[in-house]
């Protein structure tokens, strides 16, 4: 009897509830059908809202997490040293690769010297910008060629921050972190890729004399783009100016340069760009994706393909550069440019023994 | 227990309803055109020509969008940016114009967080609405918008605005990049 009334209440309680149910869906169904259509929500703006929208990222930008134990000792060797990187400040995508060694097992960092507090503000860059930032670190000539020393690296690359606060804009300082570094490792390769120093020829000859092997400034972009993608302290002109001055200060000097992709430049912009470096002997070009590193920076405005890269190289080689490396995660220090520029520098420096 | 299920039936229907409030996004007219070969005022604003304006069919769309809430905590900001088109945000009170660019994803840059650094947040505010910022632009501010492309009488940097409860209806444009070769 007891399961009985249990199975008559179940069955009461089932038939209350599918009423319910079915009046509710009853009504829902007629609500819907006399309520606001699809195209309520549709509206002019769709193109507005897709446009603000960014673009996915495509399968070729895709790159691993970093991790393992050549990236850990670097973190800490780093840190310990009071040293900052680029990789870290503008969220490079190459940070594993470069870190952790890649297939070669060589590690390279690039160094950002002068703290990680940078005087501009540009659209594209992540980096901390400051009106004042700390003061410069004496010991970190010294730091840095210790630290570089007990990786045992043989190409390094320092770059760094602007320092408009500093009368010279750290030519000084810059200089002597590489004499620090040939007199501690003497074998060493040095690229720098140095700031502009707001024009200050003075300055990039200082640094341009210093004894290294690679000076490197970057354009980021083209002439027409120039006051758009860059802090307006920065420009076309200027940048090629001290490209020209480094170069003069020091004939046997390799000058490079970079252009970021993909921020809204024309196809013919690139080839004049390429041009005008040709023309001022710059000898070394990379290209990469511009990927937006936060969203306070400029979207990404075209995702360039693999196969586009692949053309402008070819271009560059045929317009008789030394070198040119370009592909979507290349950036100004990607790690397989060294090897090559490494094999340019020790040519020159055979050609000059053998003449000697 | 019918009560109850009925209750909660109801209050899962009431979830189903549309949202009968326009969306933030509302339809505005594109100012495909909106391109400033000068620094003019009236070119970068055209065609709303006036601020507030009670005849404009955009300022009336505008006022229904006025919540009945007394203690107002948001406003409604329209920012236009560098291609001309609009959108009308619910902008925070007490949050900065360049934050309230970036909650909203609206395509202004802040490369320095706002700390007077850069001028990568330079917004063009409409005339009208210029002196009733709230505050004007100090020492620091003028000489970072100095170095600004698209500079006019009323340029300020976007996160030196903050949202006031009388910026119902403001309007500020993101001014549209004029190329400078060197």
């Amino acid at each position: 009897m007891w399961a009985n009334l249990h199975e008559n209440m179940l069955i009461a309680k089932r038939s209350v509830l599918c009423n319910i149910t079915n009046k509710s869906v009853r009504f829902k169904a007629t609500k819907i059908r006399e309520g606001p259509g699809l195209d309520f929500f549709i509206t002019s703006s769709l193109d507005k809202q897709s446009k603000k929208e960014r673009k996915r990222l495509p399968r070729w930008l895709q790159t691993q997490i970093p991790k393992g134990k050549n990236y850990s000792k670097l973190k800490d060797d780093l840190r310990s040293l009071n040293l900052s990187t680029v990789c870290e400040e503008a969220r490079c995508p190459n940070i594993g690769e470069c870190w952790g060694g890649g297939d070669t097992d060589t590690a390279t960092a690039t160094i950002m010297l002068m703290g990680d507090e940078c005087t501009r503000g540009c659209r594209f860059c992540s980096v901390k910008t400051s009106k004042n930032p700390g003061p410069l670190d004496p010991m970190e000539p010294y730091n840095t060629a210790k630290a570089v020393g007990s990786w045992g690296v043989d190409y390094i690359v320092l770059t760094s921050v602007d320092r408009d606060d500093l009368s010279d804009g750290g030519a000084a300082h810059l200089a002597e972190c590489v004499r620090q570094l040939k007199i501690q490792v003497p074998s060493l390769l040095v690229e720098v890729l140095s700031p502009d120093f707001r024009g200050d020829l003075n300055a990039v000859e200082n640094l341009a004399s210093s004894g290294l092997d690679v000076f490197a400034h970057n354009l980021e972009t083209v002439n027409r783009l120039q006051a758009f993608v860059r802090d307006p302290r920065a420009n076309y002109k200027q940048s090629m100016d001290v490209l020209i001055k480094a170069k003069e200060s020091s004939p046997g000097l390799l000058t490079k340069t970079s252009l970021m992709l993909g921020l809204g430049e024309t196809d013919n912009e690139i080839i004049e760009t390429m041009e005008d470096l040709r023309a001022n002997s710059v000898d070394v070009v990379t290209f990469g994706q511009y990927m937006q590193p936060t969203k306070r920076h400029l979207k990404v405005k075209e995702y360039v393909t693999p196969e586009k890269f692949k053309q402008w190289e070819e271009l560059g080689e045929n317009m008789g550069f030394a070198y040119v490396a370009s592909g979507p995660l290349v950036r100004s220090s990607y790690k397989a440019g060294e090897y090559y520029i490494k094999n340019i520098i020790e040519k020159q420096r055979d050609v000059s023994n053998v003449n000697d | 227990m019918s009560t109850g299920l009925l209750t909660a039936t109801l209050r899962n229907y009431m979830r189903c309803l549309p949202l009968l409030k326009p969306s933030h996004c509302s339809r505005v007219v594109h100012c495909s055109s909106l391109v400033a070969p000068t620094r003019s005022r009236t070119t970068l604003f055209a065609p709303f020509k006036t601020v507030p304006s009670e005849s404009s069919n955009h300022f009336q769309s505008m006022k229904r969008c006025l919540s009945d809430n007394s203690e107002k905590k948001t406003v409604k900001v329209q920012f236009i940016d560098r291609d001309g088109d609009s959108f009308i945000v619910d902008a925070k009170i007490g949050e900065n114009l360049m934050k309230v660019a970036h909650q909203h994803d609206i395509d202004l840059e802040g490369a320095c967080e706002g700390t007077l650094s850069c001028c990568t947040c330079h917004l063009v505010v409409h005339p009208d609405w210029y002196d009733q910022l709230g505050s004007e632009p100090c020492e620091d501010e003028l000489d970072m918008l100095d170095m600004a492309y698209g500079l006019t009488d009323t340029s300020r940097l976007g996160c030196q605005v903050v949202v006031r409860e009388n910026f119902e209806g403001l309007v500020v444009r993101i001014p549209p990049y004029e190329p400078q070769y060197t």
